[in-house]
């Protein structure tokens, strides 16, 4: 099987399925990509985690960090602070659907469960922009805290999260009226978040105190804070949200933490500067991005084993949800 | 590029007057150098974290504590006056690769923030070693319009300056033993 798909080809094979099968099992026919932002050369390397090669480079926006796959892999969304907009992504063609200027500085980015709107964080304007993907016009700027980062949204797409780095607090937000509902005290410049499958546990890395703030993600209290390596910067939940995976900058490394006992038991060695990491939809990998190595990290969550290292572009930071869950697997 | 002009005209002000305003990034430089000696011979001399002076050459003396083990701390003095503190985050000799990061600097010394930096020596393939020396760093200046002296473009030129010529000495340091 070639590595570059002919898209067209790509498409038939989609409709073709979700004709004769109604599968609910993206996975038979087309495997997840993973979309790295490469802040320092404009581009998105696209990942085939199936061979673990970059078939594609996409151009986008200037100095692109943020990014967000919808659930079933139609759209993908990436920041470029650089350029102060957001690109469209089409998941089956990974060609630019669209480009659109948003506010002063937009970073963080998490799409909802249905695909239809975007939350972004702008880091300069302090508020959370909400982006209707279908007409793509911005549906309201929700006030929030200072320089806001990281941005999570609950698997019902109910509530959504944004750690406010200057506060050193994350926000709950009601995605109904779209209102800041309650807001919690973390450790010093959360950046990362992260959520469990039932939205009750809430995972932020906090860069400045090197730890990992636990959350009750319902009352939004504060139930433990955990020592990790230097300057972590983000967090993703693998082998079935039993461990917590946090990328440290300054040590080149990824903690590993059991969720259960909230405490590190093992250490990876990764590439230079680790930045976005994000679970892929097998349960058992799981991919960093480094900033200075210019790649990316695969991490088997299971014997947390290093498995692969996939050169990619330059300044790889992939700072949001960058494996999609499967193409066309919930549109069916 | 319809969507694009139905959404400038839906939110023409909120983006407008805007466009100056450009915050920091985080910058990258990797220099390397070949040297003529052998790998043991050049982290004889790289790998000695408390003294610096002895091949980088805008550093007076170094005032270190700790040992080479994580966390160890050095304080340079450097020859225009200034002090730059750092600490040790990894040392390993048999990979001869340490990383370390600025915890004190003064924008005139050196302008950048949250600087952080990985030197190596290598076995060269042709022969003699081969040394990386790579630094990540913001611009001193955290705000937007930075002073030209603490722009990015003057952290960046600074940084690959200051490895340039500490990797070309370090070179005629260690040829010349």
């Amino acid at each position: 099987m070639p590595e570059v798909r002919d898209s067209i080809s790509r498409t038939k094979a989609v409709a073709f399925t979700t004709a004769l099968l109604l599968s609910p099992v993206g996975g038979v026919f087309a495997e997840p990509y993973a979309y790295i932002t490469n802040q320092k050369e404009s581009s998105v390397s696209v990942i085939d985690t199936a061979t673990g090669t970059v078939v594609k480079a996409v151009k986008v926006g200037s100095e692109p960090a943020g990014v967000a796959v919808s659930r079933n892999g139609a759209k993908i969304c990436v920041t470029n602070p650089g350029s102060k907009d957001v690109t469209v992504l089409d998941g089956r063609t990974q060609n630019v659907i669209a480009t659109l200027s948003l506010g002063e500085g937009p970073l963080g980015i998490a799409v909802d469960p249905a695909g239809a709107r975007a939350y972004v964080a702008d880091w300069y304007g302090h508020y959370l922009s909400v982006l209707d993907l279908e007409s793509l016009t911005v549906l309201k700027r929700v006030p929030v805290g200072h320089s806001p980062s990281g941005v999570v949204v609950s698997s019902d797409g109910a509530k959504i999260y944004v750690a406010n780095r200057d506060d050193d607090t994350v926000s709950l937000i009601d995605a109904t009226d779209l209102e800041v509902k309650k807001t919690v005290a973390v450790g010093k410049h959360p950046f990362g978040i992260t959520l469990d499958a039932k939205a009750e546990r809430l995972y932020v890395a906090n860069v400045e105190s090197n730890d990992v703030s636990v959350v009750d993600a319902e009352a939004m209290t504060l139930l433990k804070t955990i020592p990790v390596g230097d300057r972590p910067y983000a967090v993703a939940l693998g082998a079935g949200g039993t461990r917590l995976f946090v990328t440290n900058q300054y040590d080149n490394t990824v903690s590993v933490i059991a969720a259960d006992r909230g405490e590190v038991t093992a250490t990876i060695e990764v590439g230079e500067y680790p930045e976005g990491i994000a679970a892929h939809p097998d349960g058992k990998h799981i991919y960093v991005a480094n900033w200075f190595s210019n790649s990316v990290s695969v991490i088997n969550a299971e014997t947390l084993q290093l498995e692969k290292n996939i050169p990619t572009g330059d300044g790889s930071r992939a700072f949001g949800e960058f494996v999609a869950q499967a193409i066309g697997a919930s549109s069916q | 590029m319809k969507k694009l002009l139905s959404f400038v005209a839906a939110l023409p002000l909120l983006w407008a007057g805007l466009a100056d305003a450009h915050g920091p990034t985080r910058q990258k430089v990797t220099e390397t150098i070949e040297i003529n000696a052998t790998p043991d011979a050049v982290w004889a001399l790289v790998g000695d974290w408390a003294n610096l002076q002895n091949w980088l050459p805008v550093v007076e003396s170094t005032s270190a504590q700790g040992g080479v083990e994580k966390g160890a701390t050095r304080e340079l003095k450097l020859k225009s006056g200034g002090v730059i503190k750092e600490e040790l985050k990894s040392y390993d000799a048999s990979k001869m690769t340490m990383q370390y990061k600025i915890t004190e600097v003064d924008p005139k010394d050196l302008p950048v923030a949250n600087y952080s930096s990985t030197i190596k020596v290598e076995p060269n393939p042709a022969g003699g070693s081969k040394v990386e020396w790579n630094g990540a760093f913001y611009r001193s200046f955290m705000n937007n319009n930075p002073p030209p002296e603490q722009s990015d473009e003057a952290a960046l030129k600074a940084v690959t300056e200051l490895y340039k010529e500490g990797l070309a000495n370090l070179k005629a340091v260690a040829e010349k033993k």
